[in-house]
């Protein structure tokens, strides 16, 4: 793949996914479960949820999918920082979103930093103020 | 929070990154990537959370802290992460995380316990930095 028209403004393909009870179970049971509230609905809602929470490293995969298929190579992924500013819970279809903020040519790369973010299905975001940074083969 | 727990290190975990684990993982993020689950592959990638996410095996030491004194019957949010990825992770790669508290601090009514995990392979070589920032109560 070749990136001769990346340019600030660039948007970046987004990514959708539903997340399911399912998915938050097993990833908590792989990741080693310390935490209730991503597996029992009655203590996630005595802290004051509305049912158990998908874990954010979890959703911010989605994200990170997006950027790997972008940029065409996981390798090509380098940075991502972000905030985590609502809740996903199952049944929430989450779509990651972003675009080229600024494109930089260092030796025979391009070294693009991209703003990042992902929403839910009533378009309020889950994630937000999102720094990527990929490395791109110049064209 | 008991603020002189900054800087405080937590014994090291070691695990190695198995063609298994990549797949379940790939598959609870529902990651379709081939380079994440193409099983025929000889060396299969890592999707780029797996290994920050791996570093939930420390929280065991952080929970049982007594002098941390991280209260987890309180609600605690992931409110903020930050990676660097010096490459990507491959499965048969030999990971030991070596985790800190990097920072303690409050802001308003809440609490905030920022911890790093420097990320290395079998030779020491960096592989991946990850810092979390939890917000309690």
């Amino acid at each position: 793949m070749r990136f001769d028209v990346v340019e600030p403004g660039t948007e970046i393909p987004s990514v959708s996914h539903l997340v399911t009870r399912e998915n938050v179970i097993k990833y908590g049971r792989l990741v080693s479960g310390f935490n209730p509230v991503h597996e029992d609905d009655e203590f996630a809602r005595d802290l004051g949820f509305e049912r158990i929470v998908a874990h954010g490293v979890m959703h911010i995969n989605f994200i990170t999918e997006m950027l790997s298929s972008y940029s065409g190579h996981p390798e090509r992924v380098k940075k991502l920082a972000l905030d985590f500013v609502k809740a996903v819970y199952p049944g929430d279809e989450i779509t990651a979103r972003g675009y080229v903020k600024e494109v930089e040519r260092v030796g025979g790369c391009l070294r693009v930093t991209c703003e990042v973010w992902s929403e839910n299905q009533n378009g309020v975001k889950v994630t937000d103020r999102g720094v990527a940074e990929l490395e791109l083969p110049a064209g | 929070m008991n603020r002189n727990a900054i800087g405080r290190e937590y014994p090291w975990v070691t695990y190695e990154v198995t063609r298994e684990m990549i797949l379940a993982y790939s598959g609870a993020v529902e990651d379709r990537s081939p380079y994440f689950n193409d099983e025929n592959a000889e060396v299969l990638y890592a999707p780029h959370t797996l290994v920050g996410a791996y570093t939930l095996l420390l929280m065991p030491h952080i929970v049982s802290d007594r002098e941390l004194g991280l209260d987890v019957t309180k609600r605690i949010l992931h409110v903020h992460q930050v990676y660097e990825w010096k490459r990507v992770v491959k499965s048969g790669d030999v990971l030991t995380i070596r985790g800190r508290i990097a920072d303690i601090f409050s802001k308003g009514e809440h609490e905030f316990l920022v911890f790093e995990g420097d990320i290395v392979d079998a030779r020491g070589n960096q592989v991946v930095v990850a810092q979390s920032t939890l917000m309690v109560g």
